[in-house]
């Protein structure tokens, strides 16, 4: 886990902390369904879906089958991704110009996506990525911390609910 | 225009289904060449059918859900489609659209046909709008023009038929 000192830290470690949390007792029956639904969702074999397979560099993923993978991950997990919440998630309180420069990741926003996305190498989360980019960095295993962190939420709801 | 699919919606509940009908009329051209002698309404037609009130339902459920703009969707996917029965002149399908999720830039909806108490046709159909991921975004300089070509459009299908949640004009 990384050191955190910033505010701005503390708001995507809760999310961070509560993907782990799951991770930490289903991570590879998550990872195996996510897995089964990129490889539907891009017409593959699911060996060729490797857990740190680039979706769009290694599967030629576009925008669209995005899309139609979050569909088919909140039916298979009965979960919700609501609308805005991956942007809330990864720009949180931080405003457009904080997040962004020309479409240039500012280091605030380098700073969440290094604690929100730590199967991403962290060579790759360096000055001068732009925004852009951020998809070409999803992996079967961004997804599971994805859907991870939607079912601890859901977890917490009920729990709080009852 | 001659590829609008939808006599009327009858029933629009925003976040949940929208239903629609339109009547197959011997004077629709296609009948002519599909087929010589044996008319029956194109498959690709009913899924248009479906597009066309899943793209109203996904518009009427974004901006209950959260208001602002107007969203144009645009069809996505087509999957699982299914053409059970024929659909002959002189028959009504009643189309059915049930919103079964929207997340960014997307919704989804499982839509039926129905002629009397028959599914003819289901199918599942994606549709993007203009914000999110970059699916389905419609080019600025056209917005304009088709938002209040959708609007004129809409108002033709919905006559009196009313929104839940929605002041009435």
């Amino acid at each position: 886990m990384p050191e955190v000192n910033s505010a701005n830290a503390a708001e995507v470690l809760k999310i961070r902390e509560t993907a782990d949390r799951v991770l930490a007792q289903r991570h590879p029956e998550i990872l195996l369904t996510v897995r089964g639904a990129i490889a539907e969702v891009l017409g593959r074999e699911e060996a060729e879906v490797q857990p740190s397979s680039s979706l769009m560099n290694d599967l030629n993923a576009e925008s669209l089958d995005f899309l139609d993978l979050l569909f088919r991950l909140e039916s298979a997990f009965g979960i919700k991704i609501p609308r805005g919440g991956i942007q809330r998630a990864t720009q949180g309180s931080l405003t457009e110009a904080e997040f962004q420069q020309n479409g240039v990741l500012t280091e605030a926003a380098l700073e969440r996506l290094r604690i929100l996305m730590p199967e991403v190498d962290p060579g790759r989360l360096q000055t001068g990525l732009t925004a852009r980019e951020i998809p070409t960095l999803f992996t079967p295993e961004t997804f599971t911390r994805l859907v991870a962190w939607r079912i601890g939420e859901l977890e917490a709801e009920k729990a709080a609910g009852s | 225009m001659r590829y609008l699919l939808l006599d009327r919606i009858t029933e629009m509940q925003p976040g949940a289904y929208a239903v629609g009908t339109k009547c197959a009329a011997m004077s629709e051209d296609y009948f002519a060449d599909h087929f010589p002698g044996f008319p029956v309404v194109p498959g690709v037609l009913i899924v248009e059918a479906m597009a066309q009130l899943a793209g109203r339902l996904i518009t009427y459920s974004v901006a209950a859900a959260e208001g602002g703009e107007k969203v144009l969707p645009v069809l996505l996917t087509i999957q699982n489609a299914r053409f059970r029965h024929f659909v002959r002149p002189g028959e009504t399908m009643v189309i059915r659209a049930e919103l079964t999720g929207l997340v960014d830039g997307a919704g989804r909806c499982k839509a039926t046909a129905q002629v009397n108490d028959t599914v003819v046709a289901t199918a599942e159909l994606m549709l993007g709008f203009d914000t999110g991921s970059g699916a389905g975004v419609i080019p600025p300089q056209a917005r304009a023009t088709l938002a209040q070509w959708a609007e004129q459009v809409n108002r033709n299908l919905m006559g009196d038929t009313p929104v839940p949640g929605e002041a009435k004009a």
